[in-house]
């Protein structure tokens, strides 16, 4: 068995007004991935690279031990993808398609099937056309998981659902990802929902990667901390310290490789440190995004 | 290049259930309209020919539009491309199933109408001129086929069924003004002349290079966008 579901080396893309610049990203057998990206960021090419739908113009992309895009038919019986702008046919009902996927994978697990139909609450005689936007997101997700794939390629899967439906769509999710060990890529620019369900995190910006590890890595090197300075004289720079705020003498600092010498050296400065916080994975998907953009800047 | 019959088989069967009720539809209006070709009325008889090329045309229209065209625009497309398929699959069984399902409508309508010719009180040696005809609506649907799946944008596709269908009435008037069709068309006995055998040809082989030039371009390509 491959330990590696994912190999991007040096992918790049070009576009009229975007490109994809040198994208490596890599996912382990049996994890779960949210990719993390503003609309507009790269997650869809990337992720249509991976599929074997789009042609990179430059590095290597291996996907289940599959170079692509030219094994893309193989790769596909063992993929289970589904995006935002993917549509089922409204005419015809849930079962109608049901019985299509069935003919393709001969991996389709009837059983399975009827437990997520319970589960979904759908009903195969409705027909799509009648079908709530989370329904249909729920019957593409059934048509997806019943045929057992060993990677799951989720696009945006949540996205223009309303509140309710997103915590349903995502709430199933969770629970169904935590049936078997399934290798996930999961991308949503809503990062509550991918701090809920992923083990790895990856976070794009015009079209490169800015940052990836696994989401406790995250949550435990980025911290904010309030301080106290001895006068309002501008901050002086600190390591691994990458964003300051600073009103007078009140400054709140992030560092994204926290550690107990950032403390330390506060004191050594004579600046009374009142708060050291956790962030949510939103703040840290936004300070990674504008430190980069700042980045670029400069 | 790499083709899997089994999933072009699929996609044909997808597409035919999709729009199987409407070929149905087709084919019974096909059948009204030679019925009423049949009539010993001048009125029935042009009402007759006008119904049956305008099924043949609507039916062609609807093949390319459902399996093709609406499949992109509302983004079925993306579910397809999903499954176990490459390019050369998805174009086989658009290009393939598409006129197959065309045929299924075609053939019986023609047959008909050849028969009812051959065996009403209507002129024999109309049988070459309405086979011209027929062929030629099948080679239209080949090229809407063709544009549909090489450009893959509605209005591009609009404008050559347009435009195919004012040709289509420039054809008719040309073939017709043909002496060696002409003359022959009121007689007793089909004849198939040289001229007959010549523009079937070129109807056929067109289909067929059609076909050839469509799979061939778009199995160059190795991903769908």
């Amino acid at each position: 068995m491959n330990d590696i579901a994912i190999q991007l080396n040096d992918v790049s893309k070009a576009f009229k007004y975007f490109a994809l610049k040198n994208v490596d990203l890599t996912l382990p057998t049996g994890q779960i991935m949210g990719f993390v990206g503003a609309n507009g960021a790269g997650k869809s090419t990337t992720i249509r690279i991976i599929m074997g739908l789009m042609q990179a113009d430059q590095g290597k992309v291996n996907v289940l031990g599959r170079t692509l895009p030219y094994e893309q038919a193989n790769l596909k019986q063992e993929v289970g993808y589904s995006s935002e702008e993917m549509r089922l046919y409204g005419a015809k009902n849930l079962g109608w398609h049901m019985q299509f996927i069935k003919s393709i994978y001969p991996s389709w697990d009837d059983n399975y099937a009827k437990a997520l139909l319970n589960r979904f609450d759908l009903n195969t005689e409705q027909k799509i056309k009648q079908f709530s936007k989370g329904q249909h997101i729920k019957a593409q997700l059934l048509l997806v998981l019943a045929r057992k794939p060993k990677l799951l390629v989720l696009d945006e899967p949540t996205t223009g659902l309303d509140p309710v439906a997103r915590q349903e769509v995502m709430n199933e999710l969770a629970l169904i990802l935590q049936d078997e060990q399934r290798t996930v890529l999961f991308s949503s620019h809503n990062t509550a929902d991918v701090e809920k369900i992923s083990d790895q995190i990856t976070f794009i910006d015009r079209g490169r990667i800015i940052d990836s590890n696994d989401k406790e890595t995250f949550l435990e090197n980025w911290r904010r901390i309030n301080i106290e300075l001895p006068s309002d004289h501008e901050m002086l720079p600190m390591g691994h310290v990458i964003h300051v705020e600073q009103q007078g003498r009140i400054a709140s600092m992030v560092s994204n490789q926290f550690t107990p010498s950032i403390l330390q050296a506060c004191q050594q400065q004579n600046i009374r440190v009142n708060s050291v916080d956790n962030m949510t994975l939103e703040e840290i998907f936004l300070t990674s995004v504008m430190h980069r953009r700042q980045g670029e800047q400069k | 290049m790499n083709i899997n019959p089994a999933m072009i088989s699929r996609l044909f069967i997808k597409d035919w259930q999709l729009i199987q009720r409407y070929m149905l539809m087709y084919i019974g209006l096909g059948a009204l309209s030679i019925f009423l070709m049949s009539v010993k009325n001048g009125t029935a008889y042009y009402t007759g020919v006008v119904m049956l090329i305008t099924v043949l045309i609507g039916a062609s229209a609807h093949v390319v539009f459902v399996s093709i065209v609406i499949e992109r625009k509302e983004h079925q497309m993306s579910f397809i491309m999903g499954l176990p398929i490459n390019v050369t699959d998805y174009t086989l069984s658009k290009l393939l199933g598409g006129l197959v399902a065309y045929l299924l409508c075609w053939t019986p309508i023609v047959l008909t109408l050849l028969l009812v010719i051959g065996f009403s009180d209507m002129p024999n040696g109309m049988i070459p001129m309405a086979l011209i005809t027929a062929l030629e609506i099948l080679l239209a649907t080949t090229l809407l086929l063709c544009v549909a799946i090489v450009f893959e944008q509605e209005a591009v596709t609009i404008v050559v069924m347009v435009a195919l269908n004012l040709l289509f009435n420039l054809f008719l008037f040309s073939v017709g003004q043909m002496p060696e069709i002409n003359m022959h068309i009121t007689s007793d006995t089909p004849v198939f002349n040289a001229t007959v055998f010549g523009i079937i040809g070129v109807e056929l082989l067109s289909i067929l290079l059609l076909l050839v030039a469509t799979t061939y371009y778009k199995s160059r390509k190795a991903c769908f966008f």
